[in-house]
Order: structure tokens, then sequence, then C-alpha cells
């Protein structure tokens, strides 16, 4: 779905939340905000960065657009598939499960000031195909929004999707060993007398200097 | 025997601000927040940090702070920091910490020095980008170490880890993890942790429960025994049996006692009152809950209890409320969720002081801090 980012947005396209006063995020289909949600790799691919507004990037300039308000909005022909508005995103943890229920941590990626939160989820909340992917410290968005249908249907909806871990490549378990090989390196030798080499006394100032 | 005063206070104020004497031991625990701190003064200016956690801002580490507020420089004054155990709950903003701690020693469990741990620690840090594992935290704390061309100093149980023997004499000694778990967690490190090349496998956190640092802290004649998360296990030669046994450790009585793992049955033991703390120690815990499991229970009150009536809290939990509000938002978790609450993120804050020559006491509790009792 082609999008665009503008920085003033015409008040008749804010749409407001009776428990938010500000625009909403972001309007777009939902499979796209998973795809940018769950990829890993880019730095300028990422959910993260698309709240800073480096999604546009100009041809021949260096450096993609900077906005002080990012709002993707639809172009003005309308979607076959709809559009999703986000009233809400949480990132999830999961902390615990069984085979009735999970309980998880909340972070507001919405309002990152926000409290975290826990909570317990039904299983039946979560797709069959994301069932696999719950265990201690699993990962997973959970969107919360409406869905305008292109008939003009709205409803209301809530969406979990678990994070797919891309795999590890020789290259990043190779990389993460030269980097403990190295480390280990410099502590070699240090088996625990490192605080007599650490600190001495300094009868000067008669406190603990480091050596 | 009931201290000689405690003060229950909302927020810092005068003369609370005011940092302790140079003949004054503190201790002051923080938590729950993002996890627990213990922040100690060792007399001298000296101070010491066991673990960390952050404010509600979700950055500043709790121990920082309240350092700043006092109007101590945290650059000069900060002697060690130790990590207990690398579980999230005690080592959010430890990087931070570390960082703005020029002067410090970094302490840790020996259990972690080893290759294979770093590598999988390197590895999970690439495998969870925004996860809270915690190997964040871990992989900062060895770069800043090896900007500064330290390395850390390897707790191991009865290891000295810190020393000061000009003005009043002080030392920290490590009570564990014992040499059984030191060697248990080698092994299991090499044991496959490092993970093949599966596409959807999460590399857990790493789980050195049992290599958690215990340490005594005695500062003149008055010693601070801090429980970090040590839980009791089947073998002799591990947990709490293995520090209570050891013939080595120092056979200090403490008077100070930072309550192992929030108070869980599975870290108590008679033995811990009995050989290790004074009759009617001062003790402080933080309460801690996850999912359906909250501590301290109601038993653990009263078995702390029945072992001194000191027990203070740094926090009461709140009870779980339903979910409110009227929006859409606030619709849709009722129907999605079973139960869903906000956690408790400003932490309280427990402070005891003791002259070390008069041996008096107060006890001030800060930030929703309470006494604990039946």
């Amino acid at each position: 779905m082609s999008i665009s980012v503008q920085t003033q947005v015409p008040q008749e396209e804010i749409v407001t939340t009776e428990e938010h006063e500000k625009p909403p995020m972001m309007l777009f289909a939902p499979e796209d905000f998973e795809k940018k949600a769950s990829k890993q790799e880019g730095e300028n691919d990422t959910y993260e960065s698309s709240l800073n507004g480096d999604l546009d990037t100009v041809p021949g300039e260096e450096k993609p657009r900077q906005y002080d308000i990012p709002m993707i909005l639809p172009q003005s022909q309308p979607d076959p598939r709809g559009k999703f508005e986000v009233l809400q995103l949480y990132e999830g943890v999961v902390l615990s499960a069984n085979n009735h229920s999970m309980w998880a941590r909340l972070v507001n990626k919405t309002n990152e000031l926000e409290e975290d939160e826990e909570a317990e989820f039904p299983l039946e909340e979560i797709s069959y195909g994301d069932r696999k992917l719950i265990e201690n410290g699993a990962v997973f968005y959970w969107y919360i929004g409406y869905y305008d249908s292109a008939s003009g249907q709205r409803t209301r909806e809530s969406k979990i999707r678990f994070r797919r871990l891309p795999a590890l490549s020789d290259d990043v378990i190779k990389k993460a060993r030269m980097k403990a090989e190295d480390i280990m390196k410099r502590f070699s030798g240090d088996q625990g007398d490192a605080f007599l080499d650490a600190t001495q006394t300094d009868p000067n100032e008669k406190k603990f200097v480091k050596a | 025997m009931r201290p000689k005063q405690i003060r229950m206070k909302r927020n810092l104020s005068k003369p609370e601000i005011d940092p302790p004497g140079r003949n004054v031991l503190e201790v002051s625990l923080f938590g729950p927040g993002y996890g627990e701190s213990v922040v100690i003064h060792a007399g001298e200016e000296d101070w010491l940090i066991i673990d960390s956690c952050v404010l509600n801002d979700k950055k500043t580490p709790a121990a920082l702070s309240y350092l700043m507020a006092i109007g101590v420089d945290p650059s000069t004054a900060v002697k060690l920091i130790l990590a207990t155990h690398w579980h999230d709950d005690h080592i959010r903003g430890i990087a931070h910490l570390y960082r703005a701690c020029n002067k410090a020693i970094f302490s840790c469990s020996q259990a972690l020095n080893k290759e294979d741990f770093i590598t999988l620690a390197y590895v999970a840090l690439e495998n969870a980008k925004t996860e809270t594992s915690g190997t964040d935290e871990f992989t900062s704390v060895l770069q800043e170490l090896g900007m500064r061309g330290d390395s850390p100093v390897w707790a191991i149980a009865d290891r000295p880890l810190w020393n000061r023997e000009i003005g009043i004499n002080s030392k920290l000694w490590a009570l564990s993890p014992s040499n059984r778990i030191v060697s248990q967690s080698f092994q299991s490190v090499g044991q496959n942790l490092i993970p093949d090349k599966s596409p959807t496998k999460r590399i857990p956190p790493p789980e050195i429960n049992h290599g958690a640092v215990v340490s005594l802290l005695k500062v003149g004649d008055i010693a601070v025994l801090l429980g970090a998360d040590l839980e009791n296990t089947t073998s002799m030669n591990a947990g709490w049996s293995a520090v209570i046994g050891s013939h080595s450790r120092p056979k200090f009585r403490a008077k100070i006692y930072k309550v192992s793992h929030h108070g869980s049955a599975s870290s108590d033991s008679p033995e811990i009152w009995s050989e290790l703390l004074e009759n009617q120690p001062i003790a402080i815990l933080t309460p801690f809950s996850r999912g359906n499991s909250n501590l301290p229970t109601t038993h653990d009150i009263q078995r702390l209890n029945s072992h001194t009536s000191q027990v203070f809290t740094t926090k009461i939990l709140a009870s779980k409320r339903a979910i409110t509000g009227s929006g859409p938002i606030a619709r849709t978790k009722r129907e999605a969720l079973r139960h869903c609450h906000k956690l408790t993120m400003v932490p309280g804050h427990v402070r005891v002081r003791i002259d070390i020559k008069t041996r008096v006491e107060n006890i001030d509790l800060f930030d929703g801090a309470k006494l604990l009792a039946n």
C-alpha cells in the first residue's frame, strides 16, 4: 500500500478518541503495520523509526526528511483492504503460561511514560499460528484500534501478533564469540584478588582510590 | 528492642536530605519500581551500591537520584557496585549507574566468569533487540569495563570484595555463590546454551539464580547481611545451606538484614536468624509481584515477624483492580483480558541510619514504605 507522510494534518482528518484527546497515531492497513513492527533488520524500517518520520526518503538526498508530527495517511484512492486506525499499541513479554492463559508484562508503546501493566490473556485471544510461540520471554505486539472497511463499516479490533525472530546467522555467533574472547583476554589473570589490584589506599587522601 | 526512632515520610525533605555523618552507617533500600537497589554509606563518605532499579521514568537509577538529592557526588563517593545476579529486577539501569560512578569497582558473580556465557549474552543481545532481558545492561557494563581497562571483581563464597582500613574499619565479603554452584554453572553454560540457527526460538535470559551473591558488610562493629535472591536447594553445597555451613565465612552476626528474595519461604531458614543475625535484627525487604505470584505472602509476613518485630517493606503492593474507564481501549481490555493491573513504578524507600559509636538508630520510611506487622 502506498503511504504518504505529512506534517500538517487538516483538522477534519483528526479523529479524537475517548481516552486520548489527541490524533490517532497512524492510519493504514494492519498488514503493513505488522510488517513494520516485526521487522528486525534495518534501523530505518521499524515501528520506532516510523514514528520519527524517516520513512520518506527523497531521491537524491542523503538523509531522509524529518517531520515534527508524523502522520501516515492513506492516499485519496480508497484502499480495497480498508484501513486500521491504531488507538493503542503495547509491546508484551510473556511472563508465564499454562494451557488456558498467559500472563504478560505490557509496555505502552503509544506513550512510553505510562506505567507498565501486567495482564492475563485467555489463550483463545491468540491465533492458532502464534500459540506455538508462547513461552517465557516471548515478545508480542498488541494493537487496539478501529478497522474501517472499504465499504465504510467500522469495527473495533484487538490484534495480537507474536514476534518472529530471525534465524541466527553464523556471522552473529562468530562476532559474539570474538567479542567474548576479547573480553576474556582482558579479564584473564583476574581470579579473585582483583580488589587488591583495583584499589589501594592512598595515604595522602586517606581514601580508597583506583590503582 | 524497638528502634530509637521511626519516622514515616512521603518524600525526602529537610532534614532528610542531609547526608549521613562520617560515623553513620546508612542502609537505604529502594523498590520495587523496576527492581530493587540497596545504597549503603559504609562510613567515612564511602558508598557501596548493591543492584540497581530505575525510577518511573524507566531510565534514572534510584540510587543515583538519591545520592544526588542528598548532595553526594557519585563519581567520587561510590566505591563499589555489586550486581548480585543477572535478573531484570536487579540490574535495571546498572550500566548507567556504573558509568556515573567513575571510581567504583564493579563486582558480580564468579558464575558469570565464562567465555561461553559472555558469548551467549552478545548473541542474546543481537537476538532480542527490543526485549528487556538484561543482556543489554550486561554487555554495556562489559563495554564500560573495557573502556576503563578494568575487570570485574568476581564474587565467590567467603572472598573479600572491598576493604577500608583507614578511619572506621569496613569490609565487604561475598558469602555466595559456593564453589559447587560456580562449577555447575560453568558446566551448564558449556552444554549447548549457545543456540543453533533455529529461526523462531528465543534465547532465554541468563538464569544463574543460585549463583546470586549474598554479601556481608562490617562497618565498625555493626554488620549488615545482604541476602540478594539466594534460595534454598536440596544440596548442602548450594544456596543458604552452603552459606551457613561454610567454615571460612566471617562469623559476625548482622544487625541489619536485607531479606532474601522478597521474604519468600524458599529463601528462608531458621539458621539464617540463629547463626547469621543478631537478636531482633532490623529486617528490610522489597515486595514482588508477577502475574499471580505475590511476595511476601501473609504466611511469609507471619514467619518473618516470628523472628523480629522490626520488618520493614519499601511498599505495600496495591490490590489488583478491575479495568476502569469507558473508552474503546478500556472496553477492549475488559473484553480481551481476564486480569490487568498497572505496576507500581515509584519505588518506596526504607532508610536505616545507625551511629557507629553510639548505636543510636533512626529508621525513615519514604514513598509508601511501611512496618510489616502481623
